[in-house]
């Protein structure tokens, strides 16, 4: 609850617009507060014979109720930038805290995020409708509690004890009503994550013929989400009682009190028709909607901003990179000394005394059979990873492409520029060309094409392009790619490898297709436990491991 | 559909109808016997009877709106509740094209459905407001005419400023809706990159990015509360004026005497009334939310009823099926904007044979989603030992598909390898495990099969061998991998698809990939050529070594 508010306090820009919100609904009841005492003494004033003071008194009423209507316009226009600005703000840090947790663990994390745009807006919805619940709860309550004693305080009396009654009892029920309203939240969002997960993975359930398990889980999770709304609304029954209490009770304690005043003359009609005219027109409205408003909407309000700091509140990276922050020795664009790296102190290492320098401008391929730590190598030349031993030094300025071909919803022109937005058009032209993009191009209707989510006109190995193309137009000097041309026929692995060398940057391809070995200047090929590092031809010569794989893979690519 | 989404719970509807309208019955007897009991107190008579019945109509008052309460909410949970499983029958029907993105479908599912339950409170409270609207002002009539002609006057005024306001608001917040369903859509598209955002350190860029959509949710925004403004300003002068001539006409009457003082506080109580029963009318403000909604829900529920229906034939085949696509054709996008439809394909797979699929991606894609079933043909059929592939009950499992990624859904890794199977023991999941060339992998980890999905990390490879142990467990007789081993080394690659090979005759394997290699292995090498969407349909039948056919399109299936 009290993370809920520190995020609301720090999406709120300006208090003082709070406070003008808060004006703006008082004057916007001015009306209310003066319409009781100047309708008894109008009334008095006519039947007494003054109809100069009566006319007075109903000319006040209406100058209020200008000054009223008026008010209501500035209200809106007060509360337009608070409230958007809030569901900004919120919007902003919720995105970022969903990013941040990406970014900290590299994997995409519970798909609730849908979910959690909708909360946002739920949060909008609510804190807009109490900031115009002011006018009708809070504002004409006190008006009708001053109102009511100033005009008898016998007669206010008569009514704000049972007030105050309804009060304290509703400060009883609130409590309850969150702790419902919290479970109805969770099984939303549970509901929410489900929902996302299973659309997200309609198409490989279709491929399984178990999308009937997907409708399972889904309709299962919409029920729960009916139970437990259901057992919310059973403690909306119990608001009545608090109704009936704060508006319907002080209606007849007034007139009971008035009985013996108006016998013994020490009260006037005026004063009773006074009375009954708060009760009713003031009093009865505003405890009804403060029951709502502080039993529902504020009991959402809470439930949800505590949601929502949960998800604000995920920290992101740590800054800067696990890597050891000093440059290579001149020359060399990576240098690993006496490395060791395990995923847990107590699981097998899977990279041990490893000694690698990658000169600047050299192509280095690396090779090895899956789960070997040729994955690893990678996130660890990124500073992705620390060594548990020994020492990484890498250049700055490291692009690193993992498996994944991230291409997003936006133009394909916003996916190439990706990594640096300043790129000349010819040089995006250029890359276009290079990895053989056109026909993707031409297909989305030029680079300004939309690419929509899960877009089916993209296949895999045109994402592997967008990546590759992206990689090649970011500013970096020394590229890793991590099996970034699985998909692209073979004889493409040349260029895209000529493309990234050609103007002196730093390679290195992890790759599954040995023919890379070839072309790279030094190879450093995982075997088993061991990791041996020179040019193809030496390990050629020295290793027959080596030997077998490429041997094994002419066999095979024919 | 909104004139029907009453009977999705008729009984909670119904009483809710009821108990409003008694509320609202006992409501309007109020101000009367307010005035009556005040007259009785002030001329000092016996105020006691007609207090009592003002106190047994205020009781009946609460107990109603209880009731309300109560009957409004269980509606509004039961609506929603059989909205949603609509939908979602509707969306996870496998005849149901696809109509939009995942991150939009969700949205409905989620936000829309919530939205046509609103729709019998707000037409209770226009009728409701209505009615009390009327028996004020012919109550008001009764105690002073002069009264209504003034209230009358704003009224119709009013009721125009709020139609107008549904009207415009209604642009307004479908620009609202789709801007939030984009920022959706791209940051579940930024959480899928995770490892690229991590990789690049970009994550606060792409937040931004992800947040581009947010300045037209804001003008949206913004124009929603301009509107809203003008029609509480205008309502604003309404409401006052209304009060204002009441208590000025009500006041002259009382002073000449030709009412009570009570009479008149009955006049004020009726004008509260009615101008409380225009609130009521406000609500049909919330009727442009509802009509989003509904027609958001509407569009992914007519997207099945025009699909046929699915029959169910009375046996599924067992063990290797041969199959067929005739003429067959599939989706290729399943968005509004247009979609489209793959070049139909002829082709033939005898039971237990492996073949290979090589031609354009998107069309080997397509032809290995129609032949495992994934996806429905657009036109044409795909048969399965001579039935027709979309009869077969849901439950049969004779074909399933391995992509790219498998489903990352269920409890454990064994839920996730048997997900919506029943009946399968640990033994079966092992081999097929064994045969994907996964099990020492899952073995390896904390739990085995049972750790939970939660703390799986595997690489790409790793999951590709899981997908296809999967869809090992999900096909009985017949397996299409389509780029299933892309992030394998080809080391790996060869080996599983040799041990999934190796299953020959138990069942027929379906491989479309871009590996030449994987074509070694194969019975069967089909090329699915087909050129451009403007040329006629591509004709591809295993057998004939090589047919020209009268186009001069080149089109080749070669057995091996």
């Amino acid at each position: 609850m009290n993370a809920g508010f520190r995020l609301l306090r720090s999406t709120t820009p300006a208090p003082r617009r709070l406070v003008r919100v808060a004006a703006w609904s008082a004057v916007e009841c001015l009306p209310a507060l003066v319409s009781g005492v100047a309708v008894a003494h109008a009334v008095d004033a006519l039947t007494s014979g003054r109809p100069s003071a009566s006319t007075l008194w109903l000319a006040a009423i209406a100058a209020a109720m200008v000054v009223g209507a008026a008010a209501t316009r500035r209200l809106y226009a007060a509360m337009s930038p608070l409230v958007e600005d809030l569901r900004d703000g919120l919007m902003t840090a919720t995105v970022r805290g969903t990013l941040a947790e990406c970014a900290r663990t590299g994997r995409p994390g519970a798909a609730t995020v849908t979910q959690t745009i909708e909360q946002v807006d739920q949060v909008r919805n609510l804190v807009s409708a109490v900031l115009r619940s002011f006018r009708s709860t809070v504002v004409p309550l006190a008006s009708a509690c001053i109102g009511l004693l100033l005009l008898d305080h016998r007669l206010g009396l008569a009514a704000l004890v049972p007030l105050a009654a309804a009060l304290a009892l509703q400060s009883l029920l609130v409590p309850r009503t969150v702790r419902r309203q919290r479970h109805a939240a969770l099984a939303q969002e549970a509901f929410g994550a489900d929902t996302a997960a299973v659309l997200a993975d309609l198409p490989p359930l279709r491929g399984l013929g178990a999308d009937t398990w997907g409708r399972e889980r889904l309709l299962s999770g919409a029920d729960a989400v009916a139970v437990a709304e259901l057992r919310v609304v059973r403690t909306t029954a119990l608001r009545q009682a608090v109704i009936a209490l704060g508006a319907h009770v002080p209606l007849l304690s007034v007139l009971l009190v008035s009985l013996p005043l108006l016998r013994d003359g020490s009260l006037s009609a005026g004063a009773v028709v006074g009375a009954t005219t708060y009760v009713l027109t003031v009093l009865a409205p505003a405890v009804s909607s403060f029951v709502a408003v502080s039993g529902g909407w504020v009991v959402e309000l809470v439930v949800l901003l505590d949601r929502l700091a949960l998800v604000a509140g995920r920290p992101g990276p740590e800054s800067g990179s696990a890597r050891t922050p000093s440059q290579p020795t001149q020359g060399y664009a990576v240098e690993l000394r006496d490395v060791a790296f395990a995923y847990r102190p107590e699981s097998r290492p899977v990279l041990t005394g490893l000694d690698l320098r990658v000169r600047r401008g050299e192509h280095v391929a690396v090779l090895g059979a899956s789960g070997t730590g040729k994955s690893t190598l990678a996130r660890l030349f990124a500073g992705l990873e620390a060594p548990t031993s020994g020492t990484v030094h890498a250049a700055e300025g490291l692009c690193f492409v993992p498996q994944e071909a991230y291409v997003f919803a936006g133009t394909l022109r916003e996916n190439l520029l990706h990594l640096d937005p300043n790129v000349a058009e010819a040089r995006l032209r250029e890359a276009v060309a290079v990895f053989g993009l056109d026909d993707l191009a031409d297909r989305l209707c030029g680079l300004d094409g939309e690419i929509r989510s899960h877009d089916e006109r993209l296949t895999a190995a045109d994402r592997q392009r967008v990546v590759l193309a992206r990689a090649w137009l970011s500013p970096a000097e020394v590229v890793v790619l991590d099996e970034a041309t699985s998909l692209l026929p073979l004889s493409d692995d040349e260029a895209v490898e000529a493309a990234f060398t050609v103007d002196g940057r730093t390679l290195v391809t992890i790759a599954h297709r040995v023919d890379v070995a070839r072309r790279a200047g030094t190879v450093v090929y995982f075997d088993g436990a061991d990791v041996h590092t020179g040019r193809h031809a030496e390990l050629l010569d020295a290793h027959d491991a080596y030997r077998d794989l490429h041997r094994h893979a002419a066999l095979y690519a024919h | 559909m909104r004139t029907t989404t009453w009977r999705l719970a008729p009984t909670w509807a119904l009483t809710t109808v009821g108990l409003s309208a008694l509320a609202a019955l006992a409501s309007l007897a109020v101000p009367r016997l307010v005035g009556q009991s005040l007259d009785r107190v002030t001329t000092g008579g016996d105020a006691g009877e007609s207090l009592v019945r003002l106190a047994a109509v205020l009781v009946v008052v609460s107990l109603c709106s209880a009731g309300t309460g109560l009957s409004s909410g269980a509606y509004a949970a039961r609506v929603t509740q059989r909205l949603r499983a609509r939908a979602i029958a509707s969306v996870t029907d496998r005849e149901a094209r696809r109509v939009t993105s995942a991150g939009d479908l969700a949205t409905r599912l989620l936000v829309d459905a919530a939205q046509p339950a609103a729709a019998l409170g707000i037409a209770i409270s226009i009728t409701l407001a209505a009615a009390t609207l009327v028996i004020g002002l012919v109550s008001i009539a009764l105690i002073e005419w002069w009264v209504l002609v003034g209230l009358l006057l704003g009224l119709v005024a009013l009721v125009m400023v709020v139609r107008r306001f549904v009207a415009d608001s209604t642009p307004s917040l479908e620009a609202y809706r789709a801007g939030q369903a984009r920022i959706a859509d791209r940051a579940l598209d930024a959480q899928r990159g995770a490892a690229s955002i991590q990789a690049h350190r970009t994550w606060l860029t792409e937040a931004e990015r992800v947040l581009t959509p947010l300045d037209g949710v804001r003008a949206a925004g913004r124009s929603l509360w301009d509107l809203q403004g003008r029609m509480a300003w205008r309502s604003g002068v309404f409401v006052p004026a209304a009060l204002l001539v009441t208590v000025a006409v009500g006041g002259v009457s009382l002073a000449r005497g030709r009412i009570s003082a009570g009479e008149l506080a009955a006049l004020i109580g009726y004008t509260t009334l009615v101008i409380g029963s225009l609130d009521g009318i406000e609500a049909a403000a919330g009727l442009a939310s509802v009509r989003v909604g509904t027609r958001r829900l509407a569009h992914i529920t007519t997207a099945i009823a025009a699909a046929p229906r699915r029959g169910a034939s009375p046996s599924a085949p067992r063990g290797a099926v041969a199959v067929t696509l005739s003429g067959a054709s599939a989706w290729t996008d399943g968005t509004d904007a247009e979609p489209t439809v793959t070049d139909p394909v002829d082709l033939t797979v005898g039971a237990g044979r492996v073949a290979t699929l090589s031609g354009p991606a998107a069309l080997t894609g397509a032809v290995a989603r129609l032949a495992s079933g994934a996806a429905t043909p657009a036109a044409g059929r795909v048969l399965v030992d001579g039935i027709p592939l979309r009869s077969l009950a849901p439950d049969a499992h004779v074909a399933a598909l391995a992509g790219a990624r498998p489903a990352l859904l269920g409890d454990t890794v064994a839920g996730l390898l048997t997900i919506g199977l029943a009946g399968i023991d640990r033994e079966a999941v092992r081999s097929a495990a064994a045969a994907a060339h996964i099990d020492h992998v899952i073995e390896a980890l904390p739990e085995g099969y049972d750790t939970p999905l939660a703390d799986l990390a595997l690489s790409g490879g790793e999951l590709q061998r899981l997908g296809i142990a999967q869809a090992l467990l999900h096909g009985s007789g017949l397996l299409v991998l389509e780029e299933a081993t892309s992030s394998l080394d080809s080391a790996t690659e060869l080996e599983v698809v040799r041990a999934v090979a190796g299953t020959r005759g138990q069942r027929t394997v379906l491989i479309a990939s871009g590996r030449p290699a994987l074509v070694a292995i194969a019975d069967d090498s089909i090329d699915v050529t087909s050129a451009s969407r403007c040329l006629p349909p591509a004709r591809v039948t295993v057998g004939s070594m090589e047919s020209e056919n009268d186009d001069g399109l080149i089109l080749t299936g070669e057995p091996r």
